[in-house]
C-alpha cells in the first residue's frame, strides 16, 4: 500500500464511521419524531434530521469511492512497481513529520502513546468516580495529590501543599464567596 | 442633551460611586474568569448588596462587573482555551494556537485591545444613538427576528473548513441537540427519553466548556507539558505591545466586529453568543489570509474580542428603551434596576437621560479599567501558561467540573460536559468542525420560537414582509459569497497537493492557469 493511499484510509475510515454515526442519530430522530402526536411540533426537527441524512450519506458515498479508488490505485502501483513504492513507503513519514507541528490538536491526540491514553483516561474515570461517591472538595484534592505525584513527579511535600491551597480556595471560593453548590457525593454530601 | 451628558459623567466620578465601581470590577474580573460563572449569575448574586445604595451607584456597581466579565472572560480562551463565558468561544479558536506557540501575550494584547475598541464603539453607539434606535427596533418583529436567526445559521458555511457536508452534519447534530425538551407550541417533551433532566433542554454553558475546555485539558494531560511550548516574548514588540499595534493595524475587522456586536446585541433574544460567531464569520470570508482561522489568525482574535465587548453596550439599548432585556445577563439587570428604582422606558430618555448616560460613562469607565487591569496582569498571567501541565491539570479541572455544574447545579450538567468533551475530541483528532455545531446549539431553539411566532401572528404572509426580504437578500448572498470563498480555497488546496485521479488534474492545471 503507497503512502497517499494508507493516509486517505487513515482519515477516511473514521471520517466513514462517525458519518455511519450521524447517519444513525439522524435516522433515529426521524424515526422516533413520528412516534409523536401531531400536537408537538415537528417541522425544523425533522428538517435537521433530514439534513443530517442528506449529509451523511453524501459523507458515506464520497468516502467509499475515494477509498475504493484508493485501493485501485495502490493495488495497480504496487504490481507495476513494489520497489518504488516501498521506498516511499519509508520515506513518506520522515517528510510528513518536517511539516507537522508537534502542538496541534490532531498530532498530539493521534501520535501520544496507548499507555499514556490509558493513565489519563483512568485519571478522568477516577476523578468523576470520586467526584460521584465523595463529592467536589474530596475529589479535587484527590486527583491532585495524586496526579501531582504520579504524573507530575513532584515530591510529597511540594503535592500536600498545592493540594491543601487548591482544595482551601475552592471551599473558600464556593462556601464563603459566591454559595454555588458543588456537585455532592453519595457517601459525602458535604465533601 | 450636553446638560444630561455631563451630569451622568459628574454623577460617576463621585468617590464613592468609584470606589464602588471598583469593586464591581474586581468581581467582575473573578468571575470572568471562572467558567461557566457568568455575568447574569454575579449580578443575580451581588444584587442584595445594593438595596442600600443610591440608584446611580447600584447601577454603576452593577453594569461595571457585567462589563468586565466578557474582558475577563477571554482571558482564559486565550490561555488555557476554556471559555470563561459562553460569548468567549470565539476567542478559543485563535487565541489559544497563539498560546500554544508561545505568544500569550501577543494574543492577549490582540484580544483586550479589540476589546477597548469595541467598549468604546459600542458606548458611542449607545450614547448617540439611544434616542433615535426606538422607531428603527420597533420595525423588527419575530418574521424578521426569525431571518436574523437564519443569517446566524447562514455563516456556518463559512465557518465549516474544508468539508462543507462534515460542517453541515455537525449543523444536523447541533439543531437536534437544541430541539430536545419541550417543543414550545404543546409544552410536550421531545427526544427526552423520559430523563427529566432532558425536559428543559440541554444547557449551553456546559455543552460550551466541554467543546471546547474538556478537549484542550485532555491535550494537556496527554502531552504533560505546558500549555505554552515557545518562548514568551520579549518585554518589547514581541509581546503585549505587538498585539496591541496588531489589533490596531486591523481595526476595520475591530469596526466590523464592533458593529455587528452591538447590532446583534441590540436584538432582544439572540444575544453575544450568537454575534460572536457571525463576526468571526464575517472575519474569516473579509480576510486575505483565511486559511489561518483556526490556527492564530490575528482578525479572528481581534474580531471576537471587539464582539463580546461591543454587544454588551448594545444590549442596553433595548432593556433601557423598551425595558425589553437583550439576553438573560441584561435580563437580571433589568431587575435589578427595577429594585433601584430605575424605571426602564420613556423617562429614561427625557427626565432621566442622565441616568442614561451615567450608564454610558460606565460602560466606558468600568470597560476601559477593566483592560487596564488585565494589561497589568498579562505578564503574570502569560507566565501561567508555562508552568508545567501537571501542575496546571487539577486547577483546570476543577473550573470544567464548577463551570458545567453551575448551569444548572444537576449531574445531567456534568454528564453533558463529558459528552461535549468526547464530541470535541472526536472533531478535532479527525478534523470535524466544532463551532458550527455549537452554533446551531445556540440557534436552534430560537429559530423555532421565531419560526413559530411569526405563523401563529402572520400566518404565511411574513414571507412576504419588507425586512424579512431584505435579510433574506443578505442571507443569499452571505451563502453565496461563503460558497465562492470555500470553492476558491478548494482549488487554492487542490494546485498545491500531489495529483491523484484525471480529476485533480484537470483541476490542477486549471487552478495553476488562473
Amino acid at each position: 500500500m503507497t503512502t497517499q493511499s494508507a493516509n486517505a484510509n487513515r482519515t477516511g475510515v473514521p471520517d466513514l464511521v462517525i458519518s455511519c454515526v450521524v447517519l444513525i442519530i439522524c435516522g433515529g430522530a426521524l424515526a422516533l419524531s413520528v412516534t409523536y402526536p401531531p400536537a408537538v411540533s415537528l417541522l425544523l426537527p425533522r428538517l435537521a434530521a433530514g439534513l443530517g441524512l442528506l449529509c451523511a450519506t453524501w459523507m458515506i458515498l464520497s468516502k467509499l469511492i475515494s477509498l475504493a479508488r484508493q485501493r485501485q490505485e495502490a493495488g495497480a502501483a504496487r504490481t507495476a512497481n513494489p520497489v518504488h513504492v516501498h521506498t516511499g513507503e519509508i520515506s513518506a513519514p520522515a517528510e510528513d513529520d518536517d511539516e507537522v507541528d508537534p502542538n496541534d490538536a490532531e498530532y498530539v491526540l493521534s501520535h501520544t502513546p496507548r499507555r499514556v491514553w490509558l493513565t489519563t483516561i483512568g485519571f478522568i474515570a477516577g476523578f468523576f468516580l470520586v467526584l460521584y461517591l465523595c463529592g467536589l472538595f474530596v475529589a479535587a484534592a484527590a486527583l491532585s495529590l495524586v496526579y501531582l505525584v504520579t504524573v507530575g513527579k513532584k515530591s510529597w511535600l511540594f503535592s500536600l501543599g498545592y493540594t491543601t491551597v487548591l482544595t482551601g480556595l475552592l471551599w473558600v471560593l464556593m462556601r464563603w464567596v459566591t454559595y454555588i453548590p458543588s456537585p455532592p457525593g453519595i457517601l459525602l454530601p458535604g465533601g | 442633551m450636553i446638560d444630561a451628558i455631563t451630569s451622568g459623567l459628574d454623577q460617576v466620578l463621585q468617590w464613592e460611586t468609584l470606589a464602588l465601581m471598583i469593586g464591581g470590577m474586581l468581581i467582575g474580573f473573578v468571575v470572568g474568569i471562572l467558567p461557566g460563572l457568568g455575568g447574569a449569575v454575579a449580578i443575580a448574586l451581588l444584587l442584595p448588596f445594593t438595596f442600600a445604595m443610591e440608584p446611580v451607584q447600584g447601577l454603576v456597581f452593577l453594569l461595571s462587573m457585567w462589563i468586565v466579565t466578557g474582558t475577563a472572560g477571554d482571558i482564559t480562551s486565550v490561555l488555557f482555551g476554556i471559555p470563561g463565558e459562553a460569548t468567549s468561544a470565539a476567542a478559543v479558536l485563535d487565541g489559544y494556537p497563539m498560546t500554544k506557540k508561545g505568544q500569550a501575550g501577543r494574543a492577549l494584547g490582540i484580544v483586550l485591545t479589540s476589546s477597548a475598541m469595541g467598549i468604546i464603539f459600542g458606548a458611542i453607539v449607545l450614547g448617540v444613538f439611544i434616542t433615535v434606535i426606538r422607531p428603527l427596533v420597533l420595525i423588527l418583529g419575530p418574521p424578521e427576528f426569525f431571518m436574523l436567526v437564519l443569517l446566524g445559521l447562514a455563516f456556518v458555511v463559512t465557518l465549516a473548513g474544508k468539508s462543507i457536508a462534515k460542517g453541515m452534519a455537525m449543523v444536523a447534530l447541533g439543531l437536534l441537540v437544541s430541539y430536545v425538551g419541550s417543543d414550545p407550541s404543546a409544552g410536550l417533551p421531545r427526544f427526552a427519553f423520559d430523563q427529566m433532566y432532558l425536559w428543559s433542554g440541554i444547557a449551553l454553558i456546559p455543552v460550551v466548556v466541554g467543546l471546547f475546555g474538556g478537549a484542550e485539558v485532555l491535550q494537556l494531560m496527554l502531552t504533560r507539558s505546558s500549555i505554552a511550548n515557545g518562548p514568551l516574548g520579549d518585554a518589547k514588540l514581541t509581546g503585549s505591545m505587538r498585539g496591541v499595534t496588531d489589533a490596531l493595524r486591523h481595526w476595520p475587522v475591530v469596526i466590523r466586529s464592533s458593529s455587528i456586536g452591538v447590532v446583534i446585541g441590540m436584538l432582544p433574544g439572540l444575544g453575544g453568543t450568537v454575534a460572536q460567531w457571525i463576526s468571526y464569520g464575517q472575519a474569516r470570508q473579509s480576510s486575505r489570509n483565511p486559511d489561518q482561522f483556526g490556527k492564530g489568525a490575528v482578525d479572528g482574535l481581534a474580531a471576537a474580542g471587539a464582539t463580546n465587548n461591543a454587544k454588551d453596550a448594545g444590549s442596553l439599548i433595548p432593556t433601557i428603551v423598551f425595558g425589553i432585556p437583550g439576553g438573560a445577563a441584561t435580563a437580571v439587570l433589568l431587575g435589578g434596576f427595577l429594585i433601584l428604582g430605575i424605571k426602564p422606558g420613556r423617562d429614561m430618555l427625557t427626565t432621566q437621560l442622565d441616568i442614561t448616560f451615567s450608564m454610558v460613562w460606565t460602560v466606558i469607565i468600568a470597560g476601559l479599567l477593566g483592560v487596564v487591569l488585565a494589561f497589568a496582569l498579562v505578564r503574570p498571567l502569560a507566565a501561567l501558561t508555562k508552568i508545567s501541565g501537571p501542575v496546571m491539570t487539577p486547577i483546570l479541572f476543577m473550573f470544567l467540573v464548577i463551570g458545567a455544574y453551575t448551569a444548572n447545579n444537576s449531574w445531567g450538567d456534568l454528564l453533558v460536559m463529558i459528552g461535549a468533551s468526547v464530541l470535541g475530541v472526536v472533531c478535532l483528532r479527525w478534523d470535524w468542525p466544532r463551532v458550527p455545531f455549537l452554533l446551531a446549539l445556540v440557534l436552534g431553539k430560537m429559530l423555532e420560537q421565531y419560526l413559530n411566532l411569526s405563523n401563529t401572528l402572520f400566518g404565511s404572509d411574513w414571507i412576504t414582509r419588507p425586512g424579512v426580504i431584505l435579510i433574506g437578500v443578505i442571507v443569499v448572498a452571505t451563502l453565496f459569497l461563503s460558497i465562492r470563498s470555500l470553492r476558491r480555497d478548494h482549488r487554492a488546496r487542490l494546485a498545491d497537493e500531489p495529483v491523484k485521479g484525471a480529476c485533480s488534474r484537470v483541476l490542477q492545471t486549471i487552478g495553476r492557469k488562473k
